[in-house]
């Protein structure tokens, strides 16, 4: 079963194209959505949530169509929004126990839900503090907290880690990490920060201009590349790519610098000893990037 | 130790259907506004008009039951006799005046709590980005506005519909004829039909114009100077143009009329009126407390001055009419009402269409949203 499946999807803003005939899907479990700010990631976001009417193109999520089963999704779907955004007045179990009652939950179902789940949010300590006056971090889980109330079978963050310091972002990706790979939530985590999304997701999806760029497993898409380094020398170059296909490496001239690629198991120290053997001098040597680095950074450069 | 450590617990309840979300949002919103301590003030103030109101209903059950110490009530306050001889025509007339003052201090009531719980329900939820909270749940727009009219609704229904419904039992208790509710329910009727449309009005031309500003006390002042302005131009217009139609322009003059109408009132004034001359007849024999003949009243010394004087250009009306002062001049006022019906209700339709405009404009849903 596919987590959400989009065919064809166009959504413009009057002249801004925000989906550009977007066709993707992707299974259950972890799912990255990666991309920079204006990509369309929020906008995928809410169509998937059926928030927006689409121009052109369908779609489905956990198989509701997202043009005519939106109340259904969002009875199935948890989402925390990107933005700062507060029922006023209220203390973080009331403000968990009146998102439950307004996904339909009885309100002494909610109330006791609501402690559970801030439990588990790590706010049990201040469950009873006006929300308003929550840092950011507490804000973000609280968030968390009542997306996941009513206990959705997927829950989509829209940049959940913004804003935070290394403490709160580090809490907040160990949650959505333990919700998708523990306790069997679907998670889609949009982020702009590859190392977020890595750290959660085991599947990617990275957007550009409103388009798939790329797709696929994480570890896939980083394992092709995990031997494979860029190195340039002080002169003699050509020579010093005999030295190391010598050592047992693989060498490809690139412009002003070589992709060499050493034998399976073994590091970069191999490049360094045959530099050092030949009296080399390494001017630059770091590892190829992955494939999934590049086409971000491509999504970048557009 | 990671914060997670404490579990996560699937949960398999039972969930309502969508028809009730907006009552979780009415309820809230309705329990939040009572914790300020003016809405509590007011909440408890407005009940002193329903036990007047309870209290008048009983007492004309009993005179309707003609016990002795009500014919003792009325001959101390000189009230006509011939009242006990057939007081159940007198019954709807009675219900309904009673009603109606009950409605103009609890309109008067129902303002207040409108100032006072309105201005923050929506205002509040755009200053504190609370609209992706609410669409990201199984929520459409006219559940979020109907929770929202249902915190007024439901302040409005402890000061007018709760009393009213009270009072009407106790005083149908009272009476002691079954033959009262088919006579009084209408006015019942009329009161509740008229306290929903202060709630559907009010309550969404109050939401409207909190949809406007994310400041509460913006909304607040807007509120205030709309029923006060609107208010103040009526009255002028209306005496520099002497045409009744300006009436209209005041909004609280539209909601008290049409208020008046489904009450019955100008009926019921006409009833009273049509009663005048007898009970003028009967007056004139007067007495006073305990039974002891009174002299005729004199003419009051402004009437006197008028006579010697004759008709002023001033002591006419817009239309001609002559002034008349004091209650008969009220009850004329009620029974032939100045303020134009048909031009109020037209002027309530288009207030409320232009405040459900104005709603769904200023509350998109996430479509539109930043």
């Amino acid at each position: 079963m596919t987590l959400f499946d989009l065919k064809n999807v166009t959504k413009t803003y009057g002249k801004v194209t925000a989906l550009n005939d977007l066709s993707v899907d992707m299974p259950i479990g972890a799912v990255g959505l990666l991309g920079p700010n204006g990509a369309g990631k929020t906008t995928m976001i809410r169509t998937l949530l059926g928030l927006i009417r689409i121009d052109k193109g369908t779609g489905t999520i956990l198989g509701f169509d997202i043009r005519k089963d939106a109340l259904k999704i969002r009875q199935t779907v948890g989402f925390v929004p990107e933005d700062e955004c507060l029922f006023p007045g209220t203390t973080g179990v009331e403000f968990v126990a009146y998102a439950g009652e307004l996904a339909g939950m009885g309100r002494q179902d909610a109330m006791q839900r609501s402690h559970e789940v801030l439990d588990y949010a790590g706010l049990s300590e201040q469950r009873y503090r006006p929300v308003d006056s929550y840092s950011t971090g507490m804000k973000q889980r609280l968030k968390l907290a009542a997306a996941i109330v009513h206990d959705p079978k997927l829950v989509i963050m829209d940049e959940p880690t913004n804003g935070l310091d290394p403490q709160g972002r580090e809490e907040m990706l160990e949650l959505a990490r333990d919700l998708s790979h523990n306790k069997g939530m679907s998670v889609l985590f949009s982020s702009h920060l590859l190392p977020d999304v890595e750290h959660v997701c085991d599947h990617i999806m990275v957007m550009g201009r409103g388009k798939l760029l790329a797709k696929g497993r994480i570890d896939e898409m980083k394992a092709r590349f995990e031997s494979v380094y860029q190195v340039r020398v002080k002169r003699e170059q050509e020579a010093f790519a005999h030295e190391l296909q010598r050592a047992g490496c693989r060498t490809n001239s690139e412009d002003d610098a070589l992709e060499v690629v050493t034998p399976d198991g073994v590091g970069p120290d191999l490049i360094w000893r045959t530099a050092a053997q030949s009296g080399k001098q390494i001017r630059y040597l770091r590892p190829r990037r992955s494939t999934l680095e590049e086409v971000f950074l491509k999504a970048l450069e557009d | 130790m990671p914060i997670f450590d404490q579990g996560y617990q699937h949960w398999n309840g039972t969930l309502h259907t969508r028809f009730w979300r907006w009552w979780a949002i009415a309820r809230r919103g309705a329990w939040q506004a009572s914790k300020n301590r003016f809405t509590r003030f007011v909440l408890f103030a407005s009940l002193m008009p329903s036990l007047a109101l309870a209290t008048v209903l009983a007492l004309w059950g009993l005179v309707e039951q003609q016990a002795s110490w009500a014919e003792l009530f009325l001959k101390t306050f000189g009230l006509p006799q011939t009242i006990f001889s057939d007081p159940a025509r007198l019954r709807n007339v009675v219900w309904t005046l009673a009603f109606h003052y009950f409605s103009i201090f609890e309109f008067m009531a129902a303002m207040i709590l409108v100032l006072l719980a309105g201005p923050e329900l929506i205002s509040q939820d755009l200053r504190f980005n609370a609209m992706p909270l609410y669409f990201s749940k199984p929520l459409r727009r006219i559940d979020y506005f109907a929770g929202k009219l249902g915190v007024i609704g439901l302040l409005l229904s402890a000061v007018v519909f709760a009393p009213m419904i009270i009072a009407y039992i106790l005083g149908v208790a009272f009476s002691l004829d079954v033959k009262v509710v088919r006579d009084t329910l209408p006015v019942l009727l009329g009161g509740l039909m008229y306290g929903a449309v202060i709630v559907a009005s009010a309550g969404t031309l109050m939401l409207a114009v909190s949809s406007l500003s994310r400041n509460t006390r913006t909304v607040g002042a807007i509120w205030i100077g709309a029923i006060m302005v609107s208010q103040s131009i009526a009255a002028i217009t209306n005496e520099t143009t002497k045409n009744d139609k300006t009436r209209v322009i005041s909004y609280g003059g539209d909601l008290t009329r049409v208020g008046r109408e489904l009450l019955g009132v100008p009926y019921a004034a006409q009833q009273l009126l049509d009663l005048t001359d007898e009970v003028q007849a009967i007056t004139a024999h007067r007495t006073g407390p305990f039974g002891i003949p009174l002299p005729p009243a004199p003419p009051d010394k402004n009437r006197r001055r008028a006579e010697r004087r004759g008709p002023q250009p001033q002591d006419f009306g817009p239309q001609g009419r002559q002034r008349e002062f004091g209650p008969l001049f009220y009850f004329r006022q009620l029974a032939d009402d100045p303020h134009p019906l048909n031009l109020s209700v037209g002027v309530l339709i288009g207030v409320f269409v232009a405040s459900m405009l104005l709603l769904s404009s200023r509350v998109k849903s996430l479509d539109r949203l930043k």
